[in-house]
């Protein structure tokens, strides 16, 4: 028996952490996470993955131009700040605080309170949105795992590692 | 418009990731066809009854 575990160790250790990462429910809810839809392009569902990649990835993108990337910060949104950390990168980008330059320090102006972007609002609402979706998407992903027979079975063409 | 426009990209994400999400082995349909018959009711029904809401209130104004 120990001659195994030693053997299957060393067969782990050879293939390296990355493969072994891409097949466990948890490497590919971190990469999920990070990444909407690339744990289930891991898991063998390609075209679901890249559907939601598309579209949560997109919905991601837009949010954080329009809101000039305040989205991320903490410090415009310390609540729903945690909703957008549904998506991993929103938590990644924060510790680089892209918008700590927008913000007024001190008595701001109602004049500059004013340039706010007309937009800005809007486009936190699809970042913590994407957010939203990113957890529902993730959620699927460990259902699939628990229960396969629920879901749907790949496309022609499409292989399941499942 | 433009809050109609950013609504509407919402409501079809929302619609995409619903359909994608929720599929079973026994979904009769195709992902695209459910996905717009998804969108269609749940933005066409909003949307009505924000209409429904707004004749109520100049009615009564």
């Amino acid at each position: 028996m120990l001659v195994d575990i030693i053997s299957a160790s060393s067969s782990r250790c050879r293939d390296g952490i990355l493969p072994l990462m891409l097949h466990t429910i948890l490497g590919q809810l971190l990469s999920s996470w990070l990444l909407p839809g690339s744990g289930h392009i891991l898991s063998g569902r390609k075209n679901t993955g890249i559907w939601l990649l598309l579209a949560i990835n997109g919905l991601w993108i837009l949010g954080m131009w329009l809101s000039n990337f305040e989205a991320s910060s903490q410090q415009f949104h310390p609540w729903l700040f945690w909703v957008g950390t549904g998506c991993g990168s929103t938590l990644v980008l924060s510790w680089f605080e892209p918008a700590s330059d927008l913000a007024l320090r001190g008595l701001a102006t109602v004049q500059k309170y004013q340039d706010v972007p007309k937009w800005n609002d809007t486009g936190a609402l699809l970042v913590y949105c994407a957010g939203l979706l990113n957890l529902l998407s993730c959620l699927d992903l460990l259902d699939a795992r628990i229960d396969p027979s629920r879901r749907e079975t790949p496309a022609d063409g499409e292989e399941n590692s499942r | 418009m433009s809050d109609l426009a950013a609504f509407l990209l919402l409501t079809l994400v929302i619609s995409i990731v619903h359909v994608l999400v929720t599929r079973t082995a026994r979904s009769p349909q195709s992902v695209r066809r459910e996905t717009t018959r998804y969108f269609l009711s749940a933005a066409g029904g909003m949307l009505l009854l924000g209409l429904i809401i707004e004749v109520i209130s100049e009615l009564f104004q």
